[in-house]
């Protein structure tokens, strides 16, 4: 009888064990949660008229709901970000005021944009891009054709190629074989940005999938998108 | 029986309500002693310090102009400080010359292991002083590994007063005061200055220069090099 007793005790007490176990083992494997400072917007504005021309821009999701709006200027522009579940708002007041609203589906992929200036609106893109401590350029070439203002072709053959070594660096040209990758340092930027600066002059792009994307500023502006090879 | 059911039953729930303990952040100076002040062409000195439980996993520091407009901005990851329950955190940020004078807020966030999170917010200025006292083209001749020579050109509208260099590591610290009377009271001044590392073990060092004006304005330089 109490060996019985004490079989029926020993199995309550593996029931009860076994089950506070199975508590912490059947919890579902939650999805990551999304975490906008872990993400930064890359795209493209394009006037809706006059003398047409695209350009790029960046706006890095800060903590505290600090954005800053990255473009070929000398310094950032500092504003202000929303998240809702289907939207992200930047918003800069006063003397520089802008508003940039992007949609965003349910896993946050920004589906359309939208981007005003003072009194001015843009074609506008964007993509979400995670943060990511590599650098996706190193080591990539891009070709493809740059336009100038007004979407006049510039050069039919433009060809990018990032340095591969311990600098963040970047040449251009035509001819694969004349291209120095070692001329331009850039400012990486989420991994996937680059920004270079040279006197008046400005470069900056972003890779997304195999396409780079570029802007550049050297009084004129230029402009294309380009595959990679 | 009973009371290893009650103890086992408690234990479940017990580890099931587990409270984590927040890093804590006590920002001690922003600025030189305090002041809440950095200059432009010149580093904005930040001292703090860190707490976790849970030992820190990174530190996050974001600067960004206090109102929405064009300026200068600084955001950096610091990981130097991983795996420390409490730490010192002093750090020197460079503020560049052509940074927006104006009203700045400076946001640090600790993260600790377990990622818990706190964040402490607090607000300084960056002043344009054309009349601070600075160093240029400074280098820092670390190739002789028993001596260290630091070089540069070392300029005060008002009067040069003198230098102080600070050489620290973990294990070793050096303050040198510098009243060379070839230098002092000049307005330009090509410094070359040799400090002896003989008696210094290997380690990562920091090194801060000092230079002081006739009116007693300094501006703090600092360096790093490895032994």
């Amino acid at each position: 009888m109490k060996i019985k007793l004490f079989t029926i005790i020993l199995a309550a007490f593996t029931l009860l064990a076994g089950s506070c176990k199975k508590d912490e083992q059947n919890i579902p494997d939650e999805p990551e949660p999304f975490v906008i400072t872990d993400h930064f917007v890359a795209g493209t504005l394009t006037q809706k008229s006059g003398t047409r021309y695209t350009s790029v821009f960046f706006i890095r999701l800060l903590e505290d709901n600090k954005a800053l709006f990255i473009n070929s200027s000398a310094t950032n522009l500092t504003g202000t970000y929303t998240l809702s579940e289907t939207e992200l708002t930047f918003e800069v007041t006063g003397g520089n005021a802008r508003i940039a609203r992007f949609t965003l589906d349910k896993d946050k992929k920004i589906t359309s944009a939208y981007y005003k200036a003072l009194n001015t609106e843009y074609d506008a893109t964007g993509e979400m891009l995670p943060v990511g401590e590599t650098n996706q350029l190193a080591g990539k070439s891009f070709r493809g054709e740059e336009f100038k203002m007004g979407g006049v072709s510039n050069k039919p053959v433009m060809i990018y190629s990032f340095n591969n070594g311990a600098t963040n660096s970047y040449g251009s040209g035509f001819d694969t074989n004349g291209i120095d990758n070692t001329l331009n340092t850039y400012t990486l930027i989420g991994g996937a940005g680059f920004k270079y600066v040279s006197g008046n002059n400005v470069e900056l792009g972003f890779v997304s999938g195999k396409r780079l994307t570029v802007f550049r500023s050297a009084g004129l502006y230029y402009y294309g998108k380009y595959d990679q090879l | 029986m009973a009371i290893l059911a009650v103890t086992l039953i408690l234990s479940c729930k017990k580890h099931a309500a587990t409270v984590r303990e927040k890093p804590g952040i006590e920002i001690k100076e922003i600025g030189l002693d305090n002041s809440g002040i950095a200059y432009t062409n010149n580093e904005l000195h930040l001292d703090a310090r860190l707490t976790a439980a849970g030992r820190i996993a990174e530190i996050k520091v974001q600067i960004t102009l206090a109102e929405t407009n064009y300026g200068w901005d600084f955001v950096k990851t610091y990981t130097s400080y991983a795996g420390l329950k409490d730490a010192h955190f002093h750090e020197h940020i460079a503020v560049p010359e052509n940074a927006r004078p104006g009203k700045y807020s400076l946001l640090m966030v600790v993260t600790d292991q377990a990622g818990e999170k706190t964040q402490v917010k607090a607000n300084f200025e960056i002043v344009r002083d054309l009349s601070l006292p600075r160093i240029t083209n400074a280098f820092l001749d670390t190739s002789n590994t028993s001596m260290l020579r630091f070089s540069g050109l070392v300029e005060a509208t008002k009067g040069i007063s003198g230098l102080i260099i600070e050489v620290q590591s973990s294990a070793w610290t050096r303050t040198v005061t510098d009243t060379n009377p070839a230098m002092v009271d000049q307005t330009r001044f090509q410094l070359i200055k040799d400090i002896d590392l003989s008696t210094a073990p290997g380690g990562h060092y920091h090194v801060n220069i000092s230079v002081i004006d006739k009116t007693g304005k300094q501006a703090v330089y600092a360096y790093h090099f490895d032994k």
